[in-house]
């Protein structure tokens, strides 16, 4: 199952940019993926999937996360 | 493996798979902390200064602010975050069942915590016809009558949606209320020790590891929870027993446990199961026995916005009857069950995860105020704790 029962709410009056938000979420989601990955690319070629970041990469990328996420948002504030 | 679910019935997700649940715990991070910030600021600041009249409660706050551009935002990130946090591990669950299952199977052989389910429980309609947290299949549905995915399900998304500020064995509720009633009660010793609504069991295994003198149960109506919290048991070497049992009508004798313990739970029940869950704790507590419950304050002890706060989830995350036990009075509700009004008693616990022991001890130590972060998951968290002695 991957769908929830029940009414998703409706937040805005046109129910477009409540699907708007969404796929702005599936797409920022999909960015910080690829994101992650290259970072893992970086750390070495070939087959990354089984690659480790060091702690210190780790730190960093997490660190880089929670801006990038407060930078996608920040218009909301202006 | 997911962050915080490490134990031997740990998933396997993609490195991609990884990558978005971190991505939907840092969205929920910067939605529960600066953006619920800045939406009580602007309420103060804004909103609620043009209203007619101040608003009273929860509902006139939420009148007043529905129609705000930021709290819509706010509220579809939110909603969208909470949808992420399930997608984010349904498929390496899914991937991932049969596995779990041979696991689950092995480490039943390896301790002494039992399992006992009841086939003919019917699982009330408050979890079976509602997806609570829009949590997709909500705690009781099964494939067959070994599945343990929807506890799988739970474990892993509670590790993305709390991102540690519930302890990194997810169980900071459960260790926080323990280290409170030692602290404050050190003779108490009970030996019975009953967890309602236990689910996955995080919250019971606390409870043994701060009384390993005493027989620890953990009770659920759903199935497929007990299972993986069985195992969770397990392999994590702590001995607690797992039972498929309804709260409103527990299958023990009166005067049975010492302590009877919840946690998030008075808050999915209709207001006559809640009544029923504390009748059934008196009847099963020995005298001088505890009733204690984590849950979320009441709206008569918040501010209108905070209690606004909080109700949210009733309106926008699957949780039909959230505010109407928040609506409710922790004193009133033991009362009318028929416990004895001065054995009544509520406090707040800082989270030990979150301050560590030593700061939770210096603030037990002074009275306790409920404040803007008593039962909202962010940073610095308190946890609010209520009950009745028998």
């Amino acid at each position: 199952m991957t769908e929830a029962r029940g009414t998703r709410p409706q937040l805005f009056d046109d129910p477009a940019i409540d699907a708007l938000v969404k796929m702005l979420l599936e797409l920022a989601s999909e960015t910080w993926v690829t994101r992650a990955r290259l970072a893992a690319l970086e750390e070495k070629f070939g087959s990354i999937e089984d690659v480790a970041l060091s702690p210190e990469a780790q730190t960093r990328l997490a660190a880089e996360r929670d801006s990038f996420v407060a930078r996608i948002f920040s218009s909301l504030e202006r | 493996m997911t962050r915080l679910v490490t134990h031997d019935l740990a998933i396997r997700p993609t490195r991609d798979e990884l990558a978005a649940q971190d991505f939907t715990s840092s969205l929920r991070g910067h939605v529960l902390n600066h953006m619920a910030a800045t939406l009580k600021a602007r309420y103060e600041t804004r909103i609620a200064p043009r209203q007619p009249t101040p608003p009273a409660d929860s509902r006139a706050v939420h009148a007043a602010i529905k129609g705000d551009t930021y709290f819509r935002f706010y509220s579809a990130l939110r909603i969208g975050a909470q949808e992420m946090v399930w997608a984010s591990v349904n498929n390496a669950v899914t991937r991932d069942a049969a596995r779990l299952v041979a696991t689950a199977k092995a480490l039943s052989t390896t301790g002494t915590g039992a399992l006992t389910l009841d086939p003919t429980l019917a699982v009330p309609r408050n979890v079976s016809a509602i997806d609570v947290h829009h949590m997709p299949g909500s705690y009781a549905a099964e494939s067959d009558s070994e599945d343990l995915s929807a506890g799988a399900t739970y474990d892993n998304g509670l590790s993305v949606f709390s991102f540690g500020l519930m302890g990194d064995n997810l169980d900071d509720i459960g260790q926080s209320s323990a280290f409170w009633l030692r602290q404050r009660h050190p003779d108490f010793a009970p030996l019975a020790i009953l967890d309602l609504g236990c689910s996955i069991g995080h919250q019971t295994l606390p409870w043994k590891s701060a009384y390993p003198e005493a027989m620890v149960t953990g009770i659920d109506v759903a199935a497929p929870c007990l299972r993986y919290a069985h195992g969770r048991a397990q392999s994590q070497g702590v001995e607690a027993h797992f039972v498929q049992a309804d709260a409103t009508a527990l299958p023990w004798p009166d005067a049975s446990f010492d302590l009877i313990y919840s946690s998030m739970f008075l808050h999915e029940l209709p207001l006559q199961d809640i009544a029923a869950v504390f009748a059934e704790c008196r009847r099963l507590l020995k005298p001088g026995g505890l009733m204690l419950h984590y849950e979320l304050p009441p709206n008569n002890q918040l501010s209108a916005f905070d209690g606004f706060y909080l109700d949210w989830d009733c309106w926008y995350n699957n949780e039909p009857y959230y505010k109407g036990y928040r609506d409710q009075d922790p004193a009133a509700l033991c009362a009318n069950a028929g416990f004895a009004a001065p054995g009544f008693f509520q406090t707040v616990v800082p989270s030990l995860a979150w301050y560590g022991e030593a700061a939770v001890a210096a603030a037990l130590a002074g009275p306790a105020q409920i404040g803007g972060n008593t039962g909202r998951l962010a940073d610095g968290v308190q946890w609010f704790v209520y009950g009745n002695w028998a």
